[in-house]
This record gives structure tokens, C-alpha cells and sequence, in this order.
């Protein structure tokens, strides 16, 4: 390889596909990357065969020492980056400078079984122009400023590829899930809710600002006061740790109801997550297909949740629930022997006092309201009773901190409740109006069971710090932000980041989301309903023909077609007049035709006329404008005489 | 550009009144004698070849010489030879008949190819080397040689080496029924030829010739030209056409188009010229191999 440009080019292919890959391979990988594309640089002479194997045992080395083994997933994919580099010391021919641009798009493609988001999708858009624009100067030495030029020529060929790659995406058969989900080991995924809840665990949620879920609502969005998505529910506590304890198996499903508006209709994507959980807003009205509704109305699904989730939703906002079964009362009053000392006193002494259920609930509002408690994300850390230290010690919070208060001095007042976890809120998309709930919404509640209204939802948190439910956790932040929130530029810096959001959410909708159903239901509104297996084969092999037998025109065409637009506007010319039987032979010069075609047509002139200025253009001093001759034919239209 | 068109107008009529009923042949002729070339006429005798080659000298006011080539004729009966003057003491150099504007080699095939070689030198360098010393023939030389094609008992044809260097090859044919009536009614064409007055100088000749050069050759038509080439030397011709032919083609090219008034060449005005100028070399027995070549070939 004498030529340096495409080997830089290629190079610099290699090293941007490799720092896509980077951030997840162990450091040791990058060192010894960094070190052997150093020693390809360095060496100018091709080292003998031994170094050859000597530099092979280091990449393997390296790959065994940061993985612990070899034959898997992760380590298949580090090695390709290692094995590109030390291909370099190959490159002599052609044939090695093509194997290492295949390589380099192996690189690329592995890069899609850790990101499949859209941004992920563009930044690997100039590795395979650089790769691209390498062969172009390999191949066809373009005039300078080459790369530029092979940079340009190979962008068009990628946008050429663009509607193949649009047909075969859309038409080609889906495979049930992604392809690199087949691989993927569920506990990889990403956290959420966890099945238990001590009153720390939410706060760890609410520093993370990864997006469990978007919510589209078809029609008008409820206010957010009313978005209590719902998710696991605990009956168990162990003074400590509340958790879902053991369900009875015949604990039958509670009747619902809804009291007020017809069901709220929305649409979620749920993120990948290790748990069978759906989320839905207080109370679900319907079941999505796969999923199964549980005695505490949770949604849940067989498997867990490993790809991102399509589901369509009814929600009840106003509702009444059934009341429970002895087996649940008795789940729904258990408390631990011997804890909360201080809170179990208090709710017992209210009992003694002869107040309601109701009143009793009301009261612990109003203590939690009158009294200074405070909502905080970072509480004093626990000392001695978990409960007693909030109500009669720190009296600052979170939500968690307050439900569990909330249950274990209902129950110890003989009040059946159970804590419901899940997330409260959203954030609005303007850009696509859709709603993005956080794991930083991540919420807990309480429900208390009333013996007229049913299981009825009393939120601590939202008599502690109203904002908090009514703005969002947000709006219980302090201002860190430099502006202030209501700045425009604060305005434009929401708004860039929501259409970041809505881009990416859009890209999960129809290119991840694309799958079985969705192809199937594109070929039903395209074929309608009779639309079979078979119509999608013939559509495919219809497409296949089309586009195979338009190239083939376009061959044809390309060769009868002159680049030249002159000639080009002389021969439409030629064939106008041919359309009325004035035919020209191939031989014939211009100056014949024109007099032959004259003498038939009405024309005379005009065809005279376009004759001289096509002589001119095409046999003359070149002086004459291409574009009045392609006029002067378009506005031609022959009569025989 | 128009000028040269008029001046030919003016030449073609002149003419007309003696060489009746030839009018694109002599057209061909004077293409030929403005592109600097030689014209060989392949005919009967009796058909005008004489009074052809007159008409173009006496039309230009130009020297005219005939030779009538004979299997006796020397070099020397061509070009000149030197006799030692006994006044001066010296040799003194006596022109040959090839010293003037424009000569008539009649049935030069009937020469020896000495003989023959002797004038087609004097063609192509435009001087004559005789006894050591190199002398100039005057400005402007035209040479017309005729041959007969149906005698040829006893003649010394023309090898192809020596047809090539003749730009063109006519034959003038028999002239149709109205040309002959007015031929035969008409006065006798010596005397016409005499009366004849000259309708431009030689200095206009010269200046036409210079004109040829500066009518546009455009990318396209070279394409074409080339194409043209390109066929006569695939295997179904005998002989393809040299680079020194299409030169020649191209040039007189340049002058039909200038005799027609148009500052650049088109592939009418090849085509027009073609069967004059490529029959002779492509060494085929077919009379129309040339329009066969230009049907053959599309224009681009």
C-alpha cells in the first residue's frame, strides 16, 4: 500500500468506531488498544511473524485478564476492535484494505447491541462515511480536494442506499424481539422500583433522571394531582422493611368501579426493567394482553419487562373498590410484635378516645399537617425506630418515610392499610405532547380500607408538602439552575431538551418499536384485512421486481440519455418530431434534418431556428445558451403542413 | 466567412458556362485546391478533364501546364534539367513544365514509376530537388492528374502509398441529357475558355486558403470524424483510413464549410466531402464503399 490518504482515512474510521465502543469496555481493552495502534504507527517496516503472534497473545491476554473468560458475548466484542488494529500490520493489498472497511462496519454493527437509541444510530452515520469515502479513494482516485470529494460521493451512495434500507426494514420479516435481546441476561437491565421498600430506597430513585416510562393520553391529559401510576403494593412489614408479603391464593379480585368520567385511554412505553411489572394510573380499568391484574389491582406481566414495552391503557381516576376478604383484613392490620412502641401508643390511645376510623385518619393528617414536619430528599439517618424516630424525633422525610407512618399507625389503630408504591406525576413533552415519568417520580402512598367506600388512597406526602404532588418533585427542588426557571433562556433549554426527548421517544416508537404487530397492521392498512403471510411475500417479491426492473429502465435509459444537456435537448427535439412521422436517421446531419423536417412542417422557422442555435452550441465556438435551446423545445410542438 | 461564400458563387457561375452540368464536382475541385490539395480525375477521356483543370487556372488568373505522361518520359521532362552555357561557363537550370500554378499530368499511369515518383515528390514537398540544388515551386501549386480506369494494358497503376498523397478523386461521369443539349448546342469550349476573364487573384486564392484555418473543428464533430475513422479500420474494410487522410478530411471539411459560408464544421460537410476524399484510399472495388461508411456510422 503505497497510497497514504486511504489508509488515514480508514484509520480514522477505526479509531471513531472504536471510541463508540470504549465507554463500556474495561480500561485495560482501551490501554492496550491505545498501545498497539501506537505500534502500528511507530513501525514502519512489517515485523516478522513471531512479534505477529507475540502482539495477538497480548490483545487475547488482555481480553481474558478483564473478563475472566473468552468465549462469550462481551469478549467476542472487544476482541473485533483488537483484532482491526493488528489487521493493519496485514495491509498490503487491496484485498486486506476490504477486509479491514468490513471489519470496521462489523465494528459499527456490534456497536447496536448495547445502543439502539437514535443518537447512538447517528453517531455511527460518519464511521461508515469514513469507511465509504476510504474505499472511494482507494478505488477511484478523485480530483483534489479528494477527501472531501470521496466524503461527498460517499454520502450520496449511503443516501441512495436509504429507501433500500427503508423497504427492507419495513417489509422485511421481523424477528420476534431484537436480535441482541437473544443474548441479553435480564439483571443487566436497568433499575427501577424495587419489591421492597424500606423509607430510605425511594430517595436513592428520586437522584436518577432515567425515564421509566412515557405516557401519551388519547384525548385530554388528566390534572397531574391524579397520575398515580401504580405499582408494587406491600402488606408485610417487618418494623423495617415493607415488602409484598405472601399473597393468599384465593384471594379473589375486588370489584371495581368507576364513579366519575369515563376511563382515561393512554398509551405506554415502558423501559426495560428485571420486574413483570406494568404501570398504570390509579385504578386500571382494563387488562393489557399478557398481562394479569393481582388482588392489590397490580399489573403483571409472565416474563420480565427485557425490551421496551408498548401497552394501551383505561384507568379509572374516581373509582370504588371492594372491600377485602378476612384473609386480606387480617394481612392488611399486621404489624411486627414488639416495634414502633411510641407510634403504636399514640394510635391506640385515639382508639381508646372512641374516635372513627375516619376521625383517626384525619387526625393523623392534621398531626402531620400542623405539626413541623418537613419533606426532605436527604433525611437524618435513622436512629432506633424507624417510625418513632420520624414522628417524635426528626420529623423530616420523604414520601416513604411518611407512608410507612401512615400504615403502621392506621393498622395500630385497627385500620386495615396497605402501601402503595409506584410514581406520582410527569413531566410534559410540549414538543410531543406525551408525558415522561422519571425514576426520580418514583412515590409512595397508602391505602386505607374504609368499610363503606372500600380501599380509599390517603397520600401523607401530599399534607406535608402539597407541591410536591401538585408540581412535581421539581418544584420542591431548590433553584440550582443559573438563570432562574423562568427565564427564557430557561425556557429554550426545556424546550431543546424536550425535543431531544421527543426525537428519541419517537425513534423507540417506529424503529425499535417496530415490530410483529405493528409490520402486521402496516400490511393489513395496506392490504386490508384479508392481508396474509402470503400478500406480505408477494408485496415483498412485488417491491423486489419494481425496483429491479426501475434499474434496469434507468441502466437503459442512462445510456440513451446524453449527459450533455445540448444533445439532450436536440434529441427530445428529434423525437417530437418523430412522434409526427418526421424521422431522422442516425446519419443524418442536423442541417438535412432541419431542411427535410421544414419542408413537412408547419414550423419551418422554429425548427430552423432551433437548429441554428443547436449547431452553434454543439459545432461552433461553444458561445449559445443550453438552457434557450431546452426553452425553444419545450415550447415546440409540430403539426405536419 | 460570407465573402468566401460569394467569391465561390461568382467562381461556380463562371464556370458553369463552360463545364456545363458539373457543378458539385467542380466544387469539390476548388475545395480541393483551397485545402492544399491534389486532385486525381479518374475518367473516359472526352469528359472534361482538360477543360476542368483549365477553368480553375484561368478563374484564378494562375499559370497553366500540362504534361502528357508517356512510358518515355523522364524525371527530367517533369522537373527541369541543367545545360552548360558556354557564354557564362556555368550550368544554367531549365524549369520543367511542373514550375507553374497548376498542372495537368494527364494519363499518369502511362509513366514509368520513376517518372511518376518524380512529380508526386514535387506534390508533396512543394519544391524540386534537381542536381544537388532544392528550388521552390510557385504559390499556390495545384497538381491534376487524370488516369484512365479501363486501359490499363501497358500503364504502371498507382501503388496506394502514392494515391494516398492526392487529397481527392473525381470522376466527372457523362454529362445528363439537358447538359449535353446545351453542351451540343453551345460554342466550341477552347474559345470559350479563352474568353474566360479571371474572377479573383491568386492573392484571393491564398487568402482563401488561409481563411480554411480558422473555421472551427468543435469536440463533437472531431468525435465524429473519429468514429469514421475508427470503422474503415475494423476487418470489413481492405485497407483503413491513415491519420494522414483524415488530416486531409478534416481540412477540406474546413473549406466546404467555409465555401459555404459558416465559421464551423459540420458533419453534412464531412459527409459532403467523404466519398471524394476516402474512395480512392480505402482499396475496395465498391464505387459507393463511402456512402455505405456514412450510413454505417451515427453522428454522435
Amino acid at each position: 500500500m503505497t497510497e497514504r490518504l486511504p489508509v488515514y482515512c480508514l484509520a480514522a474510521a477505526i479509531l471513531w468506531g472504536y471510541a463508540l465502543h470504549a465507554p463500556r469496555l474495561p480500561i485495560w481493552i482501551s490501554v492496550v488498544f491505545v498501545a498497539l495502534c501506537l505500534l502500528q504507527w511507530g513501525m514502519r517496516r512489517r515485523p516478522n511473524r513471531l512479534i505477529g503472534y507475540c502482539l495477538l497473545g497480548v490483545a487475547v491476554g488482555s481480553i481474558y485478564g478483564s473478563y475472566g473468560y473468552l468465549f462469550g458475548r462481551e469478549p467476542g466484542l472487544a476482541l473485533v476492535p483488537l483484532l482491526t488494529v493488528l489487521k493493519f500490520r496485514e495491509l498490503r493489498s487491496h484485498r486486506d484494505f476490504q477486509v479491514l472497511v468490513m471489519l470496521g462496519l462489523f465494528m459499527v454493527a456490534t456497536h447496536f447491541i448495547h445502543a439502539q437509541g437514535l443518537y447512538a444510530a447517528l453517531l455511527t452515520l460518519p464511521v461508515i462515511l469514513l469507511l465509504l469515502a476510504a474505499s472511494v479513494l482507494l478505488h477511484g482516485a478523485p480530483e483534489p480536494p479528494r477527501v472531501r470529494r470521496a466524503l461527498l460521493l460517499s454520502a450520496r451512495m449511503w443516501l441512495a442506499a436509504v429507501p433500500f434500507m427503508i423497504v427492507g426494514f419495513v417489509l422485511f420479516p421481523r424477528l420476534p424481539g431484537p436480535l441482541w435481546s437473544i443474548f441479553q441476561d435480564p439483571s443487566t437491565a436497568t433499575t427501577g422500583l424495587s419489591n421492597t421498600m424500606t423509607p430510605g430506597s425511594i430517595s436513592q430513585l428520586s437522584q436518577s433522571d432515567a425515564i421509566a416510562f412515557r405516557v401519551k393520553f388519547h384525548g385530554n391529559a388528566p390534572d397531574p394531582q391524579q397520575l398515580y401510576w401504580r405499582g408494587p403494593v406491600f402488606w408485610y412489614t417487618n418494623g423495617n422493611t415493607w415488602s409484598a408479603g405472601r399473597a393468599s391464593p384465593r384471594a379473589a379480585i375486588p370489584q371495581l368501579r368507576g364513579t366519575g368520567a369515563p376511563p382515561l385511554i393512554y398509551t405506554v412505553t415502558l423501559e426495560p426493567s428485571p420486574h413483570r411489572r406494568l404501570f398504570a394510573i390509579d385504578i386500571p380499568a382494563q387488562v393489557p394482553e399478557g398481562a394479569t391484574l393481582s388482588a392489590d389491582l397490580q399489573l403483571l406481566t409472565t416474563r420480565p419487562i427485557q425490551q421496551r414495552t408498548r401497552y394501551q391503557l383505561g384507568s379509572y381516576t374516581q373509582y370504588h373498590i371492594s372491600g377485602a376478604g378476612p384473609r386480606e383484613l387480617q394481612r392488611a392490620l399486621q404489624l411486627p410484635p414488639g416495634k414502633h412502641p411510641g407510634a403504636v401508643a399514640l394510635a391506640r390511645s385515639w382508639r381508646a378516645a372512641g374516635l372513627s376510623p375516619r376521625a383517626i385518619i384525619e387526625r393523623v393528617l392534621r398531626l402531620l399537617r400542623e405539626e413541623d414536619f418537613t419533606y426532605t430528599l436527604s433525611p437524618q439517618s435513622t436512629r432506633g425506630d424507624s417510625v418513632d424516630f420520624l414522628l417524635f424525633e426528626s420529623r423530616e422525610g420523604f414520601c416513604g418515610h411518611y407512608a410507612a407512618a401512615l400504615a403502621v399507625l392506621a393498622r395500630a389503630a385497627g385500620i386495615p392499610a396497605r402501601i402503595v408504591t409506584g410514581y406520582q406525576g410527569g413531566t410534559l413533552n410540549r414538543v410531543g405532547n406525551y408525558y415522561t415519568i422519571r425514576q426520580r417520580d418514583a412515590h409512595a402512598w397508602v391505602e386505607i380500607l374504609d368499610a363503606e367506600r372500600g380501599w380509599q388512597r390517603v397520600d401523607p406526602t401530599r399534607v406535608v408538602a402539597p407541591e410536591r404532588v401538585q408540581q412535581g418533585l421539581e418544584g420542591l427542588m431548590p433553584d440550582t439552575t443559573l438563570l432562574g426557571r423562568d427565564s427564557e433562556v430557561h425556557n429554550l433549554w426545556t424546550l431543546l431538551q424536550d425535543s431531544l426527548d421527543a426525537a428519541d421517544n419517537g425513534w423507540n416508537q417506529w424503529v425499535i418499536g417496530y415490530d410483529r404487530d405493528q409490520q402486521r397492521q402496516l400490511l393489513y392498512s395496506l392490504g386490508g384485512q384479508r392481508a396474509t403471510p402470503w400478500t406480505f411475500a408477494v408485496v415483498l417479491a412485488g417491491l423486489a421486481a419494481v425496483l429491479f426492473l426501475g434499474y434496469l429502465a434507468l441502466l437503459l435509459h442512462r445510456q440513451h440519455r446524453a449527459t450533455d444537456p445540448t444533445l439532450r435537448a436536440y434529441r427530445r427535439f428529434v423525437g417530437k418530431l418523430a412522434r409526427i412521422g418526421i424521422h431522422k436517421h442516425s446519419a443524418q446531419g442536423p442541417l438535412d434534418f432541419a431542411r427535410q423536417a421544414a419542408a413537412l412542417c408547419r414550423q419551418g422557422s422554429h425548427i430552423h431556428a432551433v437548429t441554428r442555435l443547436y449547431i452553434r452550441i454543439r459545432y461552433g465556438d461553444g458561445q449559445g445558451s443550453p438552457m434557450r435551446l431546452h426553452r425553444m423545445v419545450r415550447g415546440f410542438s409540430p403539426r405536419l403542413r | 466567412m460570407p465573402a468566401a461564400e460569394q467569391q465561390v458563387a461568382r467562381i461556380v457561375a463562371e464556370a458553369n458556362r463552360v463545364l456545363v452540368g458539373k457543378e458539385h464536382q467542380l466544387r469539390l475541385a476548388l475545395a480541393c485546391m483551397i485545402a492544399h490539395g491534389h486532385l486525381l480525375i479518374e475518367d473516359l477521356p472526352g469528359v472534361g478533364k482538360t477543360v476542368l483543370a483549365h477553368l480553375l487556372a484561368r478563374l484564378f488568373g494562375l499559370q497553366f501546364r500540362r504534361i502528357q505522361f508517356t512510358s518515355d518520359l523522364l524525371p527530367a521532362d517533369v522537373l527541369g534539367y541543367s545545360v552548360y552555357n558556354r557564354d557564362r561557363d556555368a550550368f544554367t537550370f531549365h524549369a520543367g513544365p511542373v514550375f507553374t500554378n497548376v498542372v495537368l499530368a494527364d494519363e499518369v499511369n502511362r509513366a514509368t514509376p520513376k517518372a511518376q515518383s518524380a512529380l508526386l515528390e514535387a506534390m508533396e514537398e512543394r519544391q524540386v530537388t534537381v542536381e544537388g540544388e532544392t528550388r521552390a515551386l510557385p504559390k499556390p501549386f495545384f497538381v491534376i492528374a487524370t488516369q484512365n480506369p479501363f486501359s490499363q494494358i501497358g500503364t504502371f497503376p498507382l501503388p496506394e502509398s502514392q494515391l494516398d498523397r492526392f487529397m481527392m478523386r473525381l470522376t466527372l461521369g457523362y454529362p445528363d441529357r439537358e447538359a449535353e443539349r446545351t453542351l451540343l448546342q453551345g460554342q466550341d469550349r477552347r474559345k470559350l475558355l479563352q474568353e474566360l476573364q479571371p474572377v479573383l487573384t491568386p492573392e484571393q486564392l491564398l487568402q482563401l486558403q488561409r481563411s480554411a484555418h480558422q473555421v472551427t473543428t468543435s469536440p463533437a464533430l472531431l468525435d465524429y470524424l473519429q468514429r469514421l475513422l475508427d470503422r474503415t479500420r475494423s476487418p470489413e474494410y481492405p485497407v483503413g483510413l491513415s491519420p494522414r487522410a483524415g488530416l486531409g478530411i478534416l481540412h477540406c471539411a474546413r473549406v466546404w464549410a467555409l465555401m459555404h459560408g459558416r465559421a464551423m464544421v459540420l458533419p453534412e460537410d464531412l459527409q459532403a466531402i467523404l466519398p471524394g476524399t476516402v474512395s480512392h484510399r480505402l482499396a475496395s472495388a465498391d464505387h459507393h464503399i463511402a456512402e455505405r461508411l456514412i450510413q454505417e456510422v451515427p453522428i454522435p
